[in-house]
């Protein structure tokens, strides 16, 4: 019995004008991974590499233990996944929908269904394309979460819903989560989601992951070093995972905020990094001297 | 069991966790045997990694403070009671030191303070 | 892959009823013409109508980008092929016996029941559907509705290269050549009627289907969405 919920392994698949480049990284079971990077960056291809929608050119994919690939079916039925567009017919009501799709599934609890719907609030008679944006996320993971998934895969479920929206959903989601046997795998390109439910983070940016760390490490661990070049820049450089000048001065990503702390002494900011620093910052560890 | 967590403090999350339960199981404000939220629903209620959660339980069960048992939960561990009275007569003494330091600050004489004690005192019974 | 079948009536439910009430009135139409059209004719369209319905289910799948709900669900790309395969011919031949059964029942009808319900009459129908469903089903597979367009793009080149053919061949023998094959395409469909041959070409039809069907499983496999 494996304890990881999915194991990505050197992943690469082309396509013109990009290239997805030995993707590796593991979740293990219980925890929720957010998948950060700018728009373009290969969180989508990865998502649809897990769903078996494209196959990759080298590299595996096991799912709780599962080949992707080779036990697709078997996988794919303990997976509950949110699209960023729903593929959904809109001129299908909800009840339907879940009607059509709920046979595929062995576990599904249709009573687990009318209780999320209700507590959703989710007007089932309604036809799909009469539903905000919202709601249809909502919708959509109320289907995921009905056949005892124990990966949920979400591929940008906040994507265009409202501040509020975004945070009632995230802390639903955590909500929904106190089952240790479930794992939770989204995409997100809006760091401040990561600060509400997040247990891991990868960072990936041009088809290259970047960073897999804990939330917890990044917090304590990690630093911003800000201050004037001439006083940064002597950090060593093997405490460097990135950096940006800006006229005023520099800030220094780094991975070791209390040894930053301890070489450069007091003339230096030395702060907790926030997701956005580490989005900006993070460079893929190629280290550039003043 | 109320838990604040600050953002802005430098202590680490977890640490911060394991501070204030452990003053509250000294204080008995968390008696022996009492239940403590599960990691997963503390972390949900406080809006941080569960991971930080179990780190900071993890800590507490190795300190003898906490017994986790697999599959019930988590509770107060029954302290040994020389062991609390040892922990609370010690929380008492540090306060009773910086009280002596300021009052020192300000010269305040030893008389004067013992009869502070006792007026405070009978006004509490 | 009765679970796919379901899922695509559900979802297309709307839009099939739709479809039968316009085939229906179609087909009266066609039947009750006043020059009285041949049973041939009437069997010809309705085997062309029936290949309406899976390419009413692709453009609709096309539509609302529904092929990825589809292989995200736990079933094999096989299995998605297999009950399209299934779906189009059962609306086919359903479809052929309905249009056969209104031309019988309609009173404006001027085509004779018993012209109609015999094999040969089914066979012509089901065979103009199968080819269609043969061709339209693994480009559509591929494509998806755009494969419809290449299909049909395919079937005006072929026509234009068949008239150029046939205004070339000025020599008498090419002439020749050229009319006995279309002489014997057009005995084909006279020769119906002996049962040995309507076995034939039942046999045929579902051997070009299997063919087909080889091919879509092929094809969809690979297919990326």
């Amino acid at each position: 019995m494996t304890d990881q919920a999915l194991q990505v392994s050197g992943l690469r698949k082309t396509f013109k004008g990009f290239t997805l480049n030995d993707v590796s990284f593991s979740l293990p079971k219980g925890y929720v991974m957010g998948l950060v990077g700018p728009n373009g960056a290969g969180k989508t291809t990865i998502i649809k590499l897990i769903m078996n929608l494209i196959a990759p050119e080298a590299g595996e994919i096991k799912i709780l233990g599962l080949d992707n690939r080779k036990q697709g079916v078997e996988a794919r039925a303990r997976i509950g996944f949110v699209y960023d567009v729903m593929p959904f017919y809109a001129d299908v009501s909800l009840r339907d929908t879940k009607r059509a799709i709920a046979p595929f599934y062995p576990k599904w609890n249709d009573a687990l269904f009318q209780e999320l719907a209700s507590s959703f609030d989710l007007p089932l008679e309604k036809k799909v394309k009469r539903l905000s944006q919202g709601m249809r996320t909502k919708f959509a993971l109320a289907l995921a979460l009905s056949h005892d998934a124990e990966l949920l895969v979400l591929d940008e479920p906040t994507t265009g819903l409202d501040p509020v929206f975004r945070r009632e959903l995230l802390h639903g989601l955590s909500g929904l989560l106190q089952d240790e046997g479930k794992s939770v795998l989204f995409s997100t390109h809006i760091t401040s989601d990561l600060e509400r439910v997040a247990d891991y983070v990868t960072f990936i940016r041009n088809g290259s992951i970047l960073l897999t760390e804990t939330r917890e490490v990044l917090r304590e661990v990690w630093g911003v070093v800000r201050g004037e070049e001439a006083s940064v820049a002597i950090l060593d450089s093997k405490l460097w995972r990135g950096f940006r000048r800006y006229p005023h001065g520099m800030d220094i990503l780094t991975s070791d905020a209390s040894a930053a702390r301890r070489a450069l002494g007091d003339g230096v900011v030395v702060e907790r990094a926030s997701f956005e620093d580490i989005v900006v910052l993070l460079d893929g560890g190629e280290v550039h001297h003043a | 069991m109320r838990i604040l967590i600050s953002n802005s403090s430098p202590d680490p999350i977890y640490e911060q966790i394991v501070r204030q339960i452990k003053a509250q199981i000294i204080s008995g404000e968390l008696p022996e045997g009492a239940p403590l939220p599960s990691i997963r629903k503390l972390a949900h209620e406080l809006q941080i990694s569960v991971i930080t959660t179990k780190r900071a339980y993890e800590e507490l069960d190795k300190e003898g403070l906490l017994d986790m048992v697999g599959g019930k939960g988590t509770f107060v561990a029954s302290q040994n009671q020389e062991f609390m009275r040892e922990k609370r007569m010690k929380l008492v003494e540090a306060k009773l030191s910086e009280a002596l330091d300021d009052a020192r600050m300000l010269g305040v004489s030893y008389e004067e303070l013992g009869e502070m004690l006792r007026l405070l005192w009978e006004n509490e019974s | 892959m009765l679970k796919v079948m379901m899922k695509d009536l559900i979802m297309n439910r709307n839009a099939l009823v739709a479809n039968l009430f316009i085939m229906a009135a179609v087909l009266v139409f066609i039947c009750s013409w006043e020059e009285g059209a041949p049973v041939g004719t009437y069997a010809f369209f309705s085997g062309i109508m029936m290949a309406f319905v899976p390419i009413m289910i692709v453009t609709r799948e096309d539509k609302f980008k529904a092929m990825a709900l589809g292989c995200s669900l736990p079933v094999t790309r096989e299995t998605i092929v297999r009950s399209r395969y299934l779906l189009s011919t059962g609306f086919a031949v359903m479809g052929i016996l309905l249009a056969f059964v209104l031309a019988a029942l309609v009173p404006s009808s001027r085509l004779s029941a018993t012209e109609l319900f015999r094999p040969e009459t089914f066979l012509r129908a089901l065979s103009v559907t199968t080819i269609l469903i043969a061709l339209l089903l693994p480009f559509t597979l591929r494509f998806g509705a755009l494969g419809l367009i290449l299909v049909m793009a395919a079937f005006q080149v072929l026509g234009i290269v068949a008239l150029t053919m046939v205004k070339l061949t000025r020599s008498s023998a090419d002439k020749a050549f050229v009319d006995s094959i279309v002489q014997a395409v057009g005995n084909l469909y006279t020769r119906l009627g002996s049962v040995g041959f309507d076995l034939l070409l039942a046999a045929l039809l579902a051997a070009v289907l299997l063919a087909s069907y080889g091919l879509s499983v092929w094809i969809f496999r690979r297919r990326e969405l």
